[in-house]
């Protein structure tokens, strides 16, 4: 009964989420940059969904499309992050050794950062641009990418099969192409999908202090920053953008959830 | 045992090392000259030749890096740009609010999810159960940043209970500190106390499966001494590592939080230092943090053994 409840909000949410992103292209209700200053932070209404910002811009325009800047990021830094994750993954799982041993104490010693000050610190030295953020943030997360891999490699490469591929006499990169890498998909997809939800909150945190991607191109993250002085004048500006990341979080979680109960029965509760 | 904790000291060292590496070499991807940058656009060619010699630009690489650590280790992480001020004091000012909040808030986070994670793993699938484990889902996927938004609004703004901007030590006049932490330290607690909620709970309920446990009932002992004496102990030593993982990654990751509150703490120090290209009080907070997050889970690795003396016998 609960499981089927978060199975039903995750992909009706998720679902949602991509409607929306979908609908921007072809339809938004109003231009989002274009600036009204005769209908600056007006109220809800019929007229405005969610009211008009500082310069009189529809806040409901603009969340769709920082929707679609948000999920484009979180692809983006997803892939990245997953492909050289694996990667690595795959060499210090399977090699073992020295290279596993320098691999992981790099690893670690990224670990130690904060997440978003580390990312904070490469968007500073890379520019601030949506290239730097997808680099910075996929460099953040990489370390966990390689962790889970690295985990999922040291089990598979003691079975039975592994073992036979090697006595068989294939190359290293064959048995690890062949054998090894189709047997971590399940948890890849587990951890795409959590990474997914962190990178949205991580890349609305760093709009939200000022490195995200630069205005006027809205995200939710900067929409929640630009509304924080007019939370007097216009508390509504700090609503919309931050129900649209919870709804987004939510939806992700529990397809995260429904996905690992999926994979790994073990966990299954 | 001793073996144990000089093994845990011993691994620390690596990583510290290859932390300050990448801190170096972070200002050093940064495309031309390094106190051109941190100077900016237009700066005067006498005060760079200075910085050059301060920074030793001249040198080699892998000597830049030596004297830099040698700097660091005697407690000189360079002064800012921006304020002419000495780094190390910064981050010394700095991290005094910082620390309050982190910590009251973790500890805080810890005595929730303790209560609410085992009440939820021993009532499992009851009412209170689904309920615990839905308000930890949703909290789950609100950022931390909007939630103090909301409460600034609703406790600030609408009801004017508490100020919405400003602040004052806690060493100058601990009771007004008090009104400005409030907020921060409850949207914290909430937010922290998500994760370590779900972790308390299943293992909680990895460990009421268990044996032992149903040893313990048949003996007769009340479920309270079963729960207190016996469940708590072993269920709580994941929950410790979390709890040590976040404190570490808290350090400098209430940024956000610091930036809605306005608090003068670490994260807030960072932010002001990268948006005003300030490099070294960014390479400063990042070393600082850091170390920080090391040494706490060092920590928490000697303290496990308490809770589960398994870990020694590797």
């Amino acid at each position: 009964m609960k499981g089927r409840f978060s199975r039903l909000l995750g992909f009706g949410l998720v679902g949602l989420l991509l409607v929306v992103v979908l609908l921007g292209f072809v339809w938004l209700p109003y231009d989002p940059l274009a600036i009204d200053l005769d209908h600056t932070l007006a109220a809800p209404s019929l007229v405005h969904w969610f009211g008009t910002d500082e310069f009189g811009r529809d806040v409901a325009s603009r969340a769709m499309l920082g929707a679609r800047e948000s999920v484009l990021i979180a692809v983006q830094t997803v892939t990245v992050a997953i492909v050289a994750g694996t990667l690595l993954g795959l060499v210090t799982g399977f090699l073992r050794g020295w290279t596993d041993r320098i691999l992981m104490t790099f690893s670690d010693a990224l670990l130690a950062f904060p997440g978003i000050l580390l990312a904070l610190a490469l968007v500073s030295v890379l520019g601030s641009s949506r290239h730097s953020i997808v680099i910075a943030l996929a460099i953040a997360y990489l370390p966990a990418t390689v962790r889970v891999v690295r985990a999922a490699v040291l089990s598979i490469r003691e079975r039975e099969y592994v073992e036979a591929s090697r006595v068989a006499g294939d190359s290293v990169i064959y048995t690890m192409w062949r054998h090894v890498l189709p047997n971590t998909v399940p948890q890849l997809l587990v951890l795409a999908t959590s990474l997914f939800g962190w990178v949205i909150l991580s890349e609305s945190a760093l709009s939200f202090l000022g490195v995200g991607v630069p205005p006027p191109a809205p995200t939710w993250g900067n929409m929640l920053s630009s509304a924080r002085p007019y939370m007097y004048a216009a508390s509504w500006l700090s609503i919309a953008p931050g129900l649209c990341i919870v709804a987004t979080l939510l939806g992700i979680n529990m397809l995260g959830d429904t996905l690992r109960d999926r994979f790994d029965p073990r966990g299954r509760s | 045992m001793i073996g144990y904790i000089l093994r845990r000291l011993l691994m620390a060292i690596p990583t510290l090392l290859i932390v300050a590496l990448i801190v170096f070499f972070l200002v050093r991807l940064i495309p031309g000259d390094p106190a051109q940058v941190m100077l900016g656009e237009g700066a005067d060619p006498a005060a760079i030749a200075a910085l050059h010699a301060e920074l030793g630009l001249d040198k080699p690489i892998p000597v830049q890096f030596v004297t830099w650590l040698g700097h660091v280790f005697s407690g000189d992480l360079g002064t800012s740009v921006v304020t002419g001020e000495p780094v190390t004091e910064l981050l010394l000012s700095r991290a005094e609010t910082t620390a309050v909040v982190v910590l009251l808030s973790v500890g805080l986070a810890t005595i929730v999810a303790i209560v609410a994670g085992m009440f939820a793993a021993w009532r499992r699938d009851s009412r209170a159960d689904l309920a615990v484990m839905g308000a930890a889902s949703l909290i789950l996927a609100v950022p931390s940043f909007w939630l103090g938004l909301l409460l600034l609004l609703i406790f600030g703004v609408w009801l004017h209970w508490l100020p919405v901007v400003g602040y004052v030590p806690f060493s100058e006049d601990p009771l007004a500190a008090l009104t400005f932490l409030i907020l921060p330290v409850v949207t914290l607690t909430i937010s922290e106390s998500g994760v370590l909620i779900r972790m308390m709970r299943s293992s909680t309920i990895d460990v009421l499966r268990l044996d032992y446990v149903t040893h313990a009932r048949a003996k007769g002992l009340t479920e309270r001494t079963v729960l207190a004496r016996h469940v708590f102990p072993n269920a709580f030593a994941p929950t410790l590592t979390l709890v040590g993982l976040t404190l570490g990654r808290l350090f400098g990751g209430i940024a956000v939080i610091e930036t809605v509150f306005t608090l003068p703490g670490l994260g807030r120090l960072m932010v002001t230092g990268v948006l005003s290209r300030d490099y070294p009080v960014v390479q400063g907070c990042l070393l600082f943090t850091a170390c920080i997050y090391v040494v706490v889970n060092l920590i928490v690795d000697l303290l496990y053994p308490v809770f589960d003396p398994r870990v020694t016998v590797e």
